[in-house]
């Protein structure tokens, strides 16, 4: 049964699958990679996933202030290959970015490669296929390469983040492609993240985090929790890092612990309070790192303290989860570009998608 | 509006999407943080009577 009357264009294309994808390149509507053509019968199926009516705008994307309505998410989610049943978590992925304190204005229009990186939480890991495991952050099946595509497709088309025309990233990143995973709750040792933020154990939630890249960080040797946050710390403090460009009490970053990381510093009694203040004094770097034209920079917007530089103001800052495959020796940080923080939304697949809820967290309103 | 050059398409679209597609906008060279203060100021200088005059227009 078709949910309503869709507006969208209605184009001829050919049935090649080769012939499409040069379309859809020649129009700009894609990311080079093969897409699905968004049939009416394919969007009329996506919407089927949400009780809200194809003409309800979920947000409004930056910088181009396009109207994210659930139709023309449709559209785009059928274009990435989303199922119709990862629908409700794109909605709350694109309701997410929109939020203000996201900064999508600042994230599609920088000069840095900033991405959304999404993290899901709660039953809808398992009934969606969310690898939370190995390689969890490419190559690793459907569900995480097409959420997180369709909300970068919903960017473009939508928010008009074209690369150079609008979008200045000079390099962009692959993750601009797509950029979402699960955390590993069932192999973390700490409570959920989306329980820390307020959310129940039982609730599904996406998460928009700000990622420069995927930053790894290798440890064999330390033999306890406080050695291994060391490494950690000292993995995350460099100069070049484009958090130390903007205000330090501005914007969070999200490292993520292989389950045996997490147990190894758990298993020395430290809860993620701790481990965020370890990070949040361990980060600060010598100002002799810098060259010496640069401290006067540094001093004259406010970022020197003592002799350091802190690289965050607040524990919280730092935000802590847990994915990957048990393999080991790997963390994974992604470096924020400063100018967002991380918003959290809660989706249903049982009731279906009518509207994300948020928790309350620090920051609001101070991303710009 | 204030922009350097690179940034030019973008102070449009915003522009545009704000509800000013005719708003005046004042490209500056790119990039100019990096630039010692002296030549910032002798662009400021040179482009200052530019600027002025695009306050003034109607929009």
């Amino acid at each position: 049964m078709a949910r309503g009357t869709l507006v969208s264009e209605l184009r001829t294309v050919p049935e090649d699958a080769a012939a499409v994808l040069d379309l859809v390149e020649t129009q700009g509507w894609g990311d080079g990679f093969p897409v699905i053509p968004p049939t009416e019968e394919r969007v009329q199926a996506m919407l089927e996933a949400t009780p809200l009516p194809p003409s309800h705008v979920v947000g409004v994307v930056e910088p181009r202030r396009g109207e994210a309505t659930v139709e023309k998410i449709a559209v785009n989610a059928v274009l990435a290959g989303c199922k119709p049943e990862y629908f409700p978590a794109v909605l709350a992925a694109v309701e997410a970015v929109c939020e203000p304190r996201f900064n999508l204005y600042a994230l599609n229009t920088t000069t840095c490669c900033a991405t959304p990186a999404l993290m899901l939480n709660g039953p809808a890991r398992q009934r969606l296929g969310i690898e939370c495991g190995y390689s969890c952050l490419g190559q690793s099946g459907r569900a995480n390469a097409t959420i997180g595509r369709a909300l970068r497709l919903v960017m473009r088309n939508v928010g008009g983040a074209i690369p150079g025309a609008v979008s200045k990233s000079v390099f962009g990143q692959p993750g601009r492609v797509s950029l979402c995973f699960g955390e590993w709750e069932e192999r973390s040792p700490w409570p959920p993240f989306h329980v820390r933020r307020g959310f129940g154990p039982t609730d599904s939630v996406v998460t928009a985090a700000c990622a420069t890249g995927t930053q790894d960080i290798a440890d064999i040797w330390a033999e306890t929790g406080e050695e291994l946050i060391w490494v950690l710390a000292h993995s995350i403090d460099w100069i070049g890092n484009n958090k130390v460009l903007v205000k330090q009490e501005q914007g969070d970053m999200l490292l993520l612990l292989c389950p045996d990381f997490a147990h190894k510093i758990a298993r020395d009694g430290i809860d993620v309070p701790r481990m965020q203040r370890m990070l949040l004094e361990w980060t600060r770097a010598p100002i002799e790192r810098w060259h010496r034209a640069h401290w006067r920079k540094l001093e004259q917007r406010g970022y020197v303290e003592g002799n350091t530089v802190p690289l965050a103001r607040d524990p919280g800052q730092f935000l802590i989860a847990v994915a990957g495959g048990e393999s080991g020796h790997h963390a994974l940080y992604f470096c924020t570009f400063g100018l967002t923080w991380s918003v959290s939304k809660r989706f249903a697949l049982d009731e279906a998608y009518a509207g994300g809820e948020s928790c309350e967290l620090p920051g609001a309103g101070s991303a710009r | 509006m204030l922009v350097t050059a690179v940034f030019e398409n973008l102070g449009r679209t915003a522009a545009l999407a704000q509800g000013y597609p005719a708003l005046p906008l004042l490209a500056l060279p790119h990039p100019m943080e990096s630039r010692p203060e002296a030549e910032v100021r002798a662009i400021a200088r040179q482009r200052f009577d530019e600027l002025i005059g695009l306050i003034a227009e109607e929009v």
